[in-house]
């Protein structure tokens, strides 16, 4: 382990480094928004128009709207989950190996 | 006043006793006889997690890191198998499939709700918490602001969640336990606040990931064996299957939609508010990211409990329509006033029973043991490390103690929880499990997801901001809770509730926000200068793992 000091500080006002924490707070605030979105439109329908939940995706059917929109919105949770690995660890990952060489 | 509604109630309880009682004698206690396989595996595995228990214990849980943290190398995949170990509860497991038998589609909204709270620890939390803490998620908020208040308040505030969800998860044991082996409540409940305290006191967080890690295992497989086997019954057509839910089940075709879980758009919003913020402030689920070796792994975990989670609730609503349309009306698992067998917790034992008879209700039972075990011995994993590390050797001790007296502290502190556990598992016997966890994320999302949010993103919080703005969350939700129909009128009998919705969180979280960052804005201490220009430090730490190495 090397025990110099780093000055964090200074790679606070560095563009490497503000690119890396501008990209991630990006990705992470923007799935964030996303998910609450979805989760709380899904909500909202259940709260304020729970009847076009109660439909049948087609007459007769026994599957309601509602089925098939919740199944939508638990996938799209492990979707979203899924972009945020593959981008942090294809772009971000690399970002942060850059800023850590540069003091070690 | 007070005492007499008390006896009313211990009254009324003793008689709802002594009617199930009487029921039992006359056609129960043959039924529900033996089952040996459930036996056979409810000793195997406890025998299992005994030697994982063992094993734990001579690898060492001597220094910090080792007790509450596994050494902290463990891989991706393995913590967030342990991850969705310590988040799928039994709870959620016979409570969910329950509410889906008894109300159709508004067990989805609860089981989304579960879900979709975990995407969220992935994008605003887990990273900084893996680069910022050590051992609990108080490290995080204890980094830049004074540490005594702040831990203070996370270690009340980890220790009321804690006690809250192991009620929960007491109860449910306890049921299930006294459903298969004719043992009286009490006891089942004493047999797994034992169990817990063996596991964590001896084998720290190793043999907690390791007990979790199987029970995921376990708990996986078990859903989608019976899965597979209720689809089997309708052609492995899930539209034959609705189907047949809604033409036997006495409320029709109003279960595909949302319906009376749901009273008010109020109360839905809420509760979504609970679930969606809360699973970020549970200290047992955070506590898991020091485990791992770095931010890259904490990631994975994520990956792998989503998709784990995921796929166990979307299995948990064919269960419960499975219950609906192969339950309805069987009287074999009806007492003798056409309840169910055991409350409509149990439903998801009885499904197994009828699908597999006793060789899968063994199985499915043994895994429900396995889960009741892998979340309370995470809970109680969570509550020991706030106790000893937060509380005792932070806090009131400012960091002047040995690490050896502080894992004893902690070790004691377990053994404390178990025991409370055990007595308020007892007492609270008779609540519906599934809506006392929506409580639990009421207040996590109310009194520690602000504070955790706010610590890593904005640099104009102090420490009187989050400890005053942690405060009025927890709170702002215990008074709601108490005053809401569920406790105020169910729990209590006090007659018709002065707050009119069961889950307080779209109050209280705003709440906390607000008080979090007006207090912190007007704050002009020096020592809130010194939170505010700590933050750059701070910043770059949480998002390269890089420290200053200052001695």
């Amino acid at each position: 382990m090397d025990t110099r000091p780093v000055d964090l500080d200074a790679i606070a006002s560095r563009s490497d480094f503000r690119k890396l924490s501008a990209a991630r707070n990006k990705l992470g605030n923007g799935l964030a928004v996303i998910m609450a979105a979805i989760y709380f439109t899904f909500i909202c329908m259940v709260a304020f128009s729970p009847a076009t939940l109660a439909q049948p995706i087609a007459t007769g059917s026994s599957i309601s709207v509602g089925i098939v929109v919740g199944v939508v919105v638990m996938a799209s949770g492990f979707v979203l989950t899924a972009i945020y690995v593959f981008y942090a660890s294809s772009r971000l990952d690399g970002m942060v190996k850059a800023v850590r060489e540069t003091v070690q | 006043m007070r005492t007499t509604s008390r006896l009313t109630l211990i009254g009324t309880f003793l008689l709802a006793s002594n009617v199930a009682f009487a029921d039992a004698l006359t056609g129960e206690v043959v039924r529900q006889g033996i089952n040996p396989v459930a036996i056979g595996m409810f000793l195997l595995f406890v025998a299992a997690s005994l030697v994982l228990t063992v094993w734990a214990a001579r690898r060492g849980t001597r220094t910090a890191k080792d007790f509450y943290a596994a050494g902290g190398g463990l891989g991706g995949i393995q913590n967030g198998l342990a991850i969705a170990g310590d988040y799928t509860s039994a709870a959620t497991f016979l409570g969910v499939t329950a509410l889906v038998y008894g109300a159709g589609y508004d067990g989805m909204i609860y089981a989304i709700g579960f879900l979709v709270g975990f995407p969220m620890i992935l994008f605003l939390v887990a990273e900084p918490l893996r680069n910022l803490g050590r051992y609990t998620f108080a490290d995080l908020a204890a980094y830049r602001l004074s540490e005594r208040p702040i831990r203070t308040v996370a270690g009340i505030n980890t220790l009321v969640i804690v006690l809250f969800y192991l009620i929960a998860q007491m109860v449910g044991a306890g049921k299930l336990i006294e459903l298969l082996f004719g043992l009286p409540y009490w006891v089942a409940v004493v047999v797994v606040g034992v169990l817990m305290m063996l596991y964590v006191t001896f084998g720290g967080m190793l043999a907690t990931t390791w007990v979790q890690i199987t029970k995921a295992i376990l708990l996986l497989s078990g859903t989608t064996l019976m899965s597979v086997l209720i689809l089997a019954h309708y052609g492995f057509s899930a539209s034959e299957l609705f189907a047949h839910a809604v033409s036997v089940h006495p409320k029709g075709t109003a279960i595909i939609g949302p319906g009376g879980l749901v009273k008010d758009p109020i109360s839905a919003i809420s509760l979504g508010m609970a679930l969606i913020f809360g699973t970020a402030g549970l200290p047992h689920i955070l506590m898991r990211f020091f485990t791992v070796t770095d931010a890259q792994q904490a990631r994975v975990s994520v990956l792998v409990a989503t998709g784990f989670i995921t796929v166990f609730y979307t299995l948990l609503f064919i269960l419960g329509f499975g219950a609906i349309a192969l339950l309805t009306g069987d009287l074999a698992y009806q007492d003798a006033a056409g309840k169910i067998v055991g409350g409509t917790n149990m439903i998801a034992i009885h499904l197994s029973d009828k699908l597999g008879g006793s060789v899968l209700m063994g199985f499915i039972s043994a895994v429900a043991f396995a889960t009741i075990l892998a979340v309370v011995s995470g809970l109680t994993m969570a509550g020991a490390s706030a106790a000893g590390h937060d509380l005792f050797a932070r806090a009131i001790l400012k960091g002047q103690v040995s690490e050896r007296t502080e894992i004893a502290v902690s070790k004691l502190s377990a053994a404390a929880i178990s025991i409370l556990a055990i007595i308020l598992g007892i007492l609270f016997e008779n609540q519906n499990i599934a809506f006392m966890i929506g409580l639990v994320f009421a207040i996590a999302a109310s009194a520690n997801f602000p504070v955790i949010l706010l610590s890593v993103t904005w640099e104009g919080l102090t420490t009187r901001g989050a400890v005053l703005g942690s405060v009025s969350g927890l709170g702002c939700a215990l008074v709601m809770m108490t005053l809401s129909p569920g406790v105020w009128t169910t729990v209590l009998g006090f007659g018709s509730s002065p707050f009119p919705y069961d889950n307080p969180a779209l109050f209280s979280v705003p709440l906390a926000f607000f008080v979090t960052v007006l207090v912190s804005v007007t704050d002009r201490s020096t020592n809130a200068k010194k939170a505010r220009q700590a933050f750059t430090a701070q910043y770059v730490t949480a998002h390269t793992g890089l420290r200053d190495n200052a001695p």
